[in-house]
């Protein structure tokens, strides 16, 4: 499929996203040599980025077919809090199930919103993320408590919160998961209609192909992957609180479009994602470390989401031109 | 799905009393038509007089308020685009039919993919998707170096028709319906698709050809039928009228004004 | 129409006359007081103003208290709550100055209508000739909370105990409030009295980006010796990052040290077991009585508070944590015993 031809290569949705983390690594290198490769400064980017990763996985998937998740960051919020809550009553296994089961019905509660009642993503998910966030709160009533340590010690929470050959679960999960999905995406059926259902609904329809089906796997998926990500980090990190993945849908989605995914559809990566992900926590975690002013980097994330853009569309273009 | 058992005389489309409504406007008024395989038809009217209306019930993405499609003799209850693909119906539309963001060989086989098992894992089987699709692009005069891997983005216009109609032949399709197919072609490209709805006709598949251009269909078809204001008013083979003669018909609404010339009762 | 109108006055003075006489007669007067509250039943905070609130019908049983508060926290909604509250006509209302421009106009009406307000948890923070007339204001201080515990700090390093600070950490969970802003203004001010400087770092309330940015941090200023948490419940991820670090967050004269605002079961376990130097606790309790009093005397004596009511910090710390594990168990359900979240 790929040849290496370099206007072919450029041409990749996450081509912006591979150049952009180069750059990333040559400045950072450059100015902060040995912060930036000190083992903490990359593993802790690391692991946060695989967290963030896996839920801009989810979300490049619904961009993919032309729809839009705003709920993820309440819906990892409340998959880890129902993890953390119902492992007293349901052990770490039937924990871990049920929370996820939370997580890929309010996808799908979603997605019939959207698709049955024909009302914008942008709306019922913009609901969502209140009303989850709502229901967090009425849930734990404010304070949540923390797993018991044999429940740490379980070996499914080692599965997924542990380390393996020295690398946290986390990265190793989300590095999976983008590999699988992107099989699914790119050399299964399931990916080629999602493609054709963000990229030209009509088509899609006219070929036979149930589009409100597609989308619906879409948002069970998205949902599935924010409340995974919340497992990963939980796992690991049982302290939490109700303000779990507050702020987070802004990120995965600033992720998605900067490893490439376009919000008009039909175009984007997963790995592009990541790394768009990566991107966001490098650049964080460097303006901290470099001293920038508090809260500055709320502003920079917009900042490097905008030049991404502008980075993608003359990319696009160069490579157009050079066909 | 078919309460009538399959009828080998029956024709292969036989519409009945069909009516349909969007809210206030009536498109379709009492249609009855029926359409034979090896035929080309020409369906004729202008914006508005339901012709696209009629062949989107044809082709499952609208559901008739009343009234009865048979295929092959079998009832239509069911109406869906699905199923319109899996009764053999293909419609080729200008703006439709091909993903701009997809591959030429990924388009061909959009919704009916071909899978080929790894360790009991469907994949993609791009080397069919490739092989078929490079063999339509050879056939039906593609550029020479677009290949199968190109985006659909890249082709022309002629060459977008091209390629639907090329897929419509490969999975052996009994209908193919084509709308309006050579809007904003060169007149080159018109006559390739021109040529090619032909070739498919002479395959033995039913053709309806949809267009407002009388004098370029009547070259074409074997049979003209004339819808204005959701009604059909007329039907006739290609021999018993002139295209001049279609064309004062539909100038005057449809009415057929010399009443010297007898109109084929529907 | 001047005359009518004078016939109508005294009539209506007549009339209270009549009341006033029958009801002194009789028994004292019946008050109902409304506290109209942004903390809703879902924030176990509530709790603290609840309880005190009964306490005070249970010592003046001639006053009614109601709690008013809705679970889906908004400005607008509290202002809703608050205009039907002023049209049930109480004798007074207790009310937290979440937003000054959306609460000005209803407060005035109220105080216009002759119901007197006292402010309560949250003040108008502008000087008090510009600032909404209510009576008073019966709450904690944002500045002073910062700044005693600064202080707090301060004499414990010279007492040894801890080390002296040198770099603070002002973990703002939220760029955007003002109340944090001032915190850290506070502790800022306190420990630059003995040279220390402090950083406002912005650290996100999800606990992933807060144990990702304050590592960002740590790790490249190592100077940094104490932590400043807005809330106990972001204290053990402090203190996490700082262990993963290295750099020895227990409370012991080295390293780094740990402080926060607010106790609960995770704060009171952090002070128990040697994790947390001090978390202030802002008189919650307090601010759901004093209010009432100051309206009760109000309609009594005709008593008006001169200056505001300062209710925090209360400094909490190995010391008097049994006075504060019974409130914390009444108000979150478990206290001091509860340390899952340091583990």
């Amino acid at each position: 499929m790929i040849t290496l031809n370099t206007s072919a290569f450029a041409r990749r949705p996450d081509f912006g996203a591979i150049v952009g983390v180069i750059m990333m690594f040559a400045v950072f290198s450059l100015i902060d040599f040995s912060g930036w490769w000190s083992g903490s400064t990359l593993g802790n980017i690391l692991q946060f980025t695989a967290i963030l990763g896996c839920m801009s996985i989810g979300q490049a998937i619904v961009i993919m077919a032309k729809e839009i998740d705003l709920s993820v960051g309440s819906v990892y919020g409340l998959t880890g809090i129902a993890f953390i809550t119902l492992e007293a009553d349901l052990g770490v296994p039937g924990a871990i199930i049920a929370a996820m089961a939370i997580a890929g019905g309010i996808g799908f509660l979603q997605a019939m919103a959207v698709i049955k009642g024909k009302i914008p993503s942008m709306i019922v998910t913009l609901g969502g993320l209140f009303a989850v966030r709502g229901l967090i709160y009425v849930w734990t009533g404010g304070s949540v408590r923390s797993l018991p340590a044999e429940s740490r010690a379980h070996w499914l929470t080692q599965l997924f919160g542990g380390e393996l050959f020295g690398i946290e679960a986390a990265i190793l999960w989300t590095a999976g998961l983008m590999v699988v999905l992107s099989l699914v995406i790119w050399r299964m059926k399931f990916g080629n209609r999602l493609l054709a259902t963000g990229g030209d609904e009509n088509t899609a329809l006219s070929q036979g192909i149930r589009t409100d089906r597609v989308k619906i796997r879409a948002f069970v998926l998205c949902s599935l992957l924010a409340g995974f990500a919340a497992i990963l980090t939980l796992a690991d990190k049982p302290q939490t609180h109700v303000t779990l993945g507050d702020l987070m849908e802004l990120e995965a989605i600033a992720a998605a479009v900067i490893g490439g995914c376009l919000l008009s559809g039909g175009r984007g990566s997963l790995l592009g994602a990541v790394l768009g992900a990566f991107i966001i926590t490098g650049v964080r975690y460097e303006l901290i470390s470099l001293g920038a002013p508090a809260s500055w980097y709320i502003s920079f994330v917009g900042l490097v989401l905008i030049v991404a853009l502008i980075f993608n569309q003359s990319l696009i273009r160069w490579a157009g031109n050079r066909a | 799905m078919s309460v009538t058992p399959m009828n080998k005389n029956a024709p292969l489309i036989e519409v009945r009393n069909l009516d349909l409504h969007f809210g206030a406007f009536h498109a379709l008024k009492n249609v009855s038509v029926s359409f034979d395989s090896g035929q080309l038809i020409g369906l004729v009217g202008d914006n508005g007089a339901g012709k696209t209306t009629l062949i989107k019930v044809l082709s499952g993405i609208h559901k008739p308020n009343s009234g009865e499609v048979y295929f092959a003799g079998k009832r239509v209850k069911e109406f869906h685009p699905k199923l319109a693909i899996k009764f053999g119906i293909e419609t080729i539309q200008q703006s439709v039919g091909l993903c701009d963001n997809l591959s030429i060989a990924r388009n061909f086989y959009l919704g009916r993919e071909p899978v080929k098992r790894w360790f009991g894992i469907p994949f993609l089987d791009f080397k069919k998707m490739r092989d078929a699709s490079t063999k339509v692009i050879r056939t039906f005069g593609l550029r020479e170096n677009v290949s199968a891997d190109d985006q659909v983005e890249m082709l022309s216009g002629g060459e977008r028709q091209s390629i639907k109609i090329g897929r419509a032949v490969e999975f052996k399709n009994r209908v193919v319906i084509m709308d309006e197919p050579t809007n904003h072609l060169s007149v080159r490209e018109r006559e390739h698709v021109n040529e090619l709805a032909q070739q498919l006709r002479d395959q033995g598949l039913l053709v309806i050809y949809i267009t407002h251009d009388i004098h370029q269909v009547h070259k074409l078809a074997d049979r003209i039928v004339i819808m204005e204001n959701g009604e059909k008013v007329t039907d006739v083979a290609k021999d018993e009228m002139t295209a001049d003669e279609l064309e004062e018909v539909i100038r005057c609404g449809g009415r057929v004004v010399d009443t010297s010339k007898e109109v084929e009762p529907s | 129409m001047k005359w009518l109108a004078s016939i109508k006055t005294g009539l209506a003075i007549a009339g209270i006359a009549l009341t006033a006489t029958t009801a002194v007669a009789q028994e004292p007067e019946e008050y109902r007081f409304v506290m109209v509250s942004h903390i809703g039943s879902n924030d176990p905070n509530m709790k603290w103003l609840t309880m005190a609130m009964e306490e005070f019908e249970k010592k003046y049983p001639n006053v009614t208290t109601e709690y008013v508060s809705s679970n889906q926290y908004s400005v607008q909604e509290l202002v809703r709550l608050l205009d039907q509250t002023i049209a049930s006509r109480p004798d007074g209302i207790a009310v937290p100055i979440v937003s000054r421009d959306a609460l000005e106009g209803p407060i005035r009406r109220a105080i216009d209508s002759g119901i007197p307000v006292v402010a309560f948890n949250i003040p108008d923070s502008r000087p008090e000739r510009e600032r909404i007339p209510y009576m008073t204001y019966v709450g904690g201080d944002e500045y002073l909370t910062g700044y005693k515990t600064g202080q707090y700090a301060i004499e414990k390093a010279e007492a040894g105990e801890v080390p002296m600070p040198e770099h603070v950490v002002c973990a703002m969970i939220a760029a955007e409030h003002e109340g944090l802003r001032e915190r850290c203004r506070g502790i800022e001010e306190a420990v630059a009295e003995v040279g220390a400087t402090t950083e406002y770092l912005f650290t996100g309330a999800d606990p992933a980006t807060f144990r990702s940015n304050l590592q960002a941090y740590l790790s490249s200023h190592p100077e940094s010796n104490y932590i400043l948490n807005m809330g106990d419940f972001t204290a053990p991820w402090s203190w996490q990052v700082a262990n993963e670090l290295g750099m020895s967050p227990d409370v012991d004269d080295e390293g780094m040290t740990i402080l926060a605002v607010g106790i609960g079961p995770i704060g009171l376990s952090g002070l128990k077991e040697g994790h947390l130097l001090v978390a202030s606790e802002q008189g919650f309790w307090l601010q759901g009585y004093i209010p009432f009093e100051w309206l009760y005397w109000y309609h009594e004596l005709g008593y008006e508070a001169q200056s505001d009511i300062i209710t925090g910090p209360i400094m909490v710390d190995t010391t008097n944590i049994e006075k504060f594990d019974p409130l914390s168990k009444a108000v979150f359900g478990s206290g001091s015993e509860d340390s899952s979240a340091w583990q």
